[in-house]
């Protein structure tokens, strides 16, 4: 006997086979980690603005006088560094002044310097490039290695390694060239390019 | 199904099919909706991952002692040796190969060709540069 209920049920069984292989298919696509969109776009933004502060600090004035990235670098001026990049440039003033006392939600900048030397005291016969850094700015607070930090380089024109100029350490003369903070004794002294690494992160 | 008439039997012969095809277009728009949630992360990591401010530098920086030796403030050993910071400085803290050669000046022409080459491992960047100092 043919009538019109087996269309009906013709169809409610591919209805039915068409959902349980929909069905499988989720199933089995499911043991992917879903990280949210949006994860990384704030890192991205803050390498772009610690990037682009250090091309606006290594920007001299005019064609005749160092960047002032070239300065700090030079004298090791440290609290330079922190007072331009952090507060003069990443912040704005106001910001900043309100950042200050609530160190909690700032961002916290680490600023490295690397340089390269020919070691030729470990090995006179064999001397070898060195890689060395020292660290030329600070952290208001410690890494805690909970949040993503990025990290931004830049390098720079060094003209001589530095031994007497203290005119930014200790503007009071007589200065005493001890108190300054000089370069490491392994850097050369002659026209070299630093690499200044900043790592900055959400603290 | 005995009590319906045909003409009902019809109509929901249509409802099903209609509810059926409705399902369907809800099951894609879900599938693009859960695309959608990748797009943010991958269109960032491009970003991160490129080195543009990096390449931008090191030109930059070859440009620069370019100039130097033009002005003749850099010694050819002077010169080696910034060559060999740039070098070592982007192969152990940046992981990328770089390569450059200042070309003499050409008086005739009235310039100088600077060559410049970048390799981290997953960008290359090549450029024959035409410098008039």
């Amino acid at each position: 006997m043919v009538n019109s209920d087996a269309q009906l049920y013709t169809m409610e069984g591919i209805a039915a086979g068409v959902i349980m292989i929909l069905t499988a298919y989720l199933v089995l696509g499911s043991p992917s980690v879903y990280t949210p969109g949006d994860t990384h776009i704030t890192d991205m933004q803050l390498e772009q603005v610690g990037a682009d502060v250090l091309k606006i600090m290594d920007t001299p004035p005019d064609l005749n006088n160092a960047s002032e990235l070239e300065k700090i670098v030079a004298t090791n001026d440290g609290a330079r560094f922190h007072q331009l990049f952090w507060e003069t440039y990443l912040m704005s003033g106001e910001i900043a002044a309100q950042k200050t006392t609530r160190t909690g939600s700032s961002i916290i900048t680490n600023a490295t310097v690397y340089y390269h030397y020919t070691d030729t005291v470990t090995d006179p016969l064999n001397p070898q490039p060195v890689i060395q850094g020292y660290q030329l700015s600070k952290p208001l607070i410690p890494y805690s290695g909970s949040e993503p930090g990025v990290r931004v380089t830049r390098y720079v024109n060094v003209t001589a390694r530095n031994t007497t100029d203290c005119s930014s350490c200790c503007p009071i003369p007589p200065c005493d060239p001890a108190l300054c903070p000089k370069m490491p004794a392994t850097v050369e002294d002659r026209p070299q390019v630093m690499l200044v690494e900043v790592f900055m992160w959400k603290a | 199904m005995e009590g319906l008439s045909p003409e009902m039997k019809e109509e929901a012969q249509w409802i099903v099919l209609m509810g059926f095809l409705v399902s369907i277009g809800i099951f894609f728009l879900a599938l693009i909706l859960s695309q959608s949630t990748i797009v943010g992360q991958t269109t960032a990591e491009g970003v991160l991952e490129f080195p543009k401010n990096d390449l931008q530098d090191v030109r930059a920086e070859i440009l620069d002692i370019t100039k130097e030796k033009s002005m003749g403030s850099l010694t050819q050993a002077q010169e080696n040796r910034v060559m060999e910071d740039i070098q070592n400085l982007s192969l152990h803290r940046k992981s990328a190969l770089v390569e450059y050669l200042i070309g003499d000046w050409d008086p005739g022409a009235g310039n100088r060709i600077v060559r410049i080459h970048y390799n981290n491992g997953v960008f290359e960047y090549d450029e024959t540069a035409s410098v008039r100092y």
